[in-house]
């Protein structure tokens, strides 16, 4: 390269992140993966000022959790940080949902499907361990769902269990809550937007949009609406506090899992520890298949259909089951095989 | 339009089945004893005997854990029955939202036609 044609680059200015989008970009259906973002972040920050309380051990979890508690504004920072976690799950799953039904999968855009799945797991991985994180009854009930799930793992799963768990598994979670996952975010989540700004927005299905935004509009607008959700999250941090309970004990089953997990509560309580193992799998191979099993272009085609009306039995069942399981008194598992 | 007027009565019928719950309880096989980082390097077995031994625990101090301990189970039933509410609303909002857009996309999908 000449020095000349160094000389004839442009600056770079922070207007040329200002590109044109759809119109549609400003709609709250195709913002949501934005407010996902933005709910990360406060995660991020939240989590931070509560790492800087909280004493990953057996003994010391509940008590530092309690002592941040007690410390001003303390009870509202993990309240916020609880109920931005429920949200920013809800959020993927509405965002998954529109993508089915929009069919933003096909195409060029299989990848960045893949990646989004992925994300979803990272997201309730999160959700999961943070739950643990408490090391309260809720917390120690879900730990050892895990321990014995992984016993059931042929050949290994025992000798695997006794590694994972010991004196330094409060530690080992928070280490898996504070660096696994974020790297596991940070390595998913940046293709998924590099690929969504190399792929465009995904165009509407019914018609091609005529008109044109820009980025810092649509920017503006995933703003604008992580305000209202994050604002009422935070009214309800301070109106509903975030539980802890007491405990933990060992021998006993008394909780049930958050919302998210009442679905395989229900499984294992019909089928065993292995719905745990499978059931994750199973759900995770089917949302891996759906670009592959719907190659269509036309909006209209039957497997389109196929795989949008599938995705509302399985959705409607997984409500039906949360609200089953939700309205149900909590059952003992562990030790049932 | 229909079928998602379906969709929303079905899961309105299916939250009022659900609350015919279907628990069996009270099979606990394990001795309840506080979780420490003792008990952990002893296993699961629940037989915290020996460590109690060991730290010279006498019976008023046993009968004052089981009494904190079942204050404790109290307060952990108590908060759980009292979590039931904000499960169904949760589950309800998730399924509406999901109706909502479903209602927004679908329906014009069907109006529109062609990509």
């Amino acid at each position: 390269m000449s020095a000349g044609s160094l000389s004839e680059e442009k600056p770079w200015k922070l207007n040329d992140l200002n590109y044109s989008v759809p119109e549609h970009a400003e709609w709250f259906g195709y913002s949501i993966g934005g407010t996902v973002v933005v709910g990360f972040i406060l995660l991020i920050f939240t989590g931070i000022i509560m790492a800087l309380f909280y004493m990953p051990s057996v003994d010391g979890a509940r008590n530092s959790v309690l002592k941040l508690s007690a410390a001003p504004l303390g009870l509202w920072i993990r309240s916020f940080h609880r109920w931005t976690a429920e949200a920013v799950t809800f959020l993927v799953i509405l965002h998954l949902s529109r993508i089915i039904f929009t069919g933003s999968y096909r195409g060029s855009r299989k990848l960045n499907w893949i990646f989004g799945v992925f994300l979803l797991f990272v997201t309730v991985g999160f959700f999961f361990t943070g739950t643990v994180l408490k090391w309260d009854q809720e917390g120690f009930e879900a730990y050892e769902h895990v321990v014995d799930t992984i016993k059931v793992i042929p050949l290994i799963g025992v000798q695997l269990a006794s590694v994972l768990g010991g004196t330094l598994i409060v530690m080992r979670v928070f280490a898996t809550h504070a660096l696994v996952l974020p790297v596991l975010l940070g390595l998913f989540l940046l293709p998924h937007l590099a690929l969504m700004k190399l792929n465009g927005l995904s165009p509407l299905p019914w018609r091609s949009s005529e008109r044109t935004s820009t980025f810092f509009a649509h920017m503006g607008k995933v703003l604008w609406f992580s305000m209202i959700i994050y604002g009422v999250i935070a009214f309800l941090a301070a109106q509903f506090p975030a539980v802890l309970y007491p405990g933990p004990y060992s021998g006993v089953e008394m909780t049930k899992p958050p919302w998210l997990f009442l679905v395989l509560y229900a499984l294992e309580d019909w089928i065993g520890l292995y719905a745990l193992l499978i059931a994750p799998l199973i759900i995770l191979a089917g949302l891996l298949a759906v670009p592959y099993i719907d190659r269509s272009t036309s909006i209209n085609s039957t497997i389109r259909k196929v795989i949008v009306w599938g995705y509302i039995l399985a959705v409607s069942i997984l409500i039906f089951l949360i609200i089953y399981v939700g309205a149900s008194p909590p059952v003992k598992h562990l030790g049932m095989g | 339009m229909k079928r998602f007027v379906y969709f929303l009565l079905t899961l309105v019928f299916l939250t009022v089945v659900a609350f015919n719950g279907y628990a069996h309880e009270g099979d606990d096989k394990e001795k309840p004893h506080k979780v420490t980082s003792e008990t952990i390097k002893g296993g699961h077995s629940g037989d915290t005997s020996q460590l109690k031994k060991a730290s010279g625990h006498n019976e008023q101090a046993e009968a004052a854990e089981q009494n904190t301990m079942e204050k404790d189970f109290q307060t952990i039933r108590r908060e759980v029955a009292r979590s039931t509410l904000f499960i169904v609303i949760k589950a309800l909002a998730l399924a509406v939202a999901i109706a909502g857009i479903a209602l927004v996309y679908l329906k014009r999908d069907k109006q529109g036609g062609t990509e």
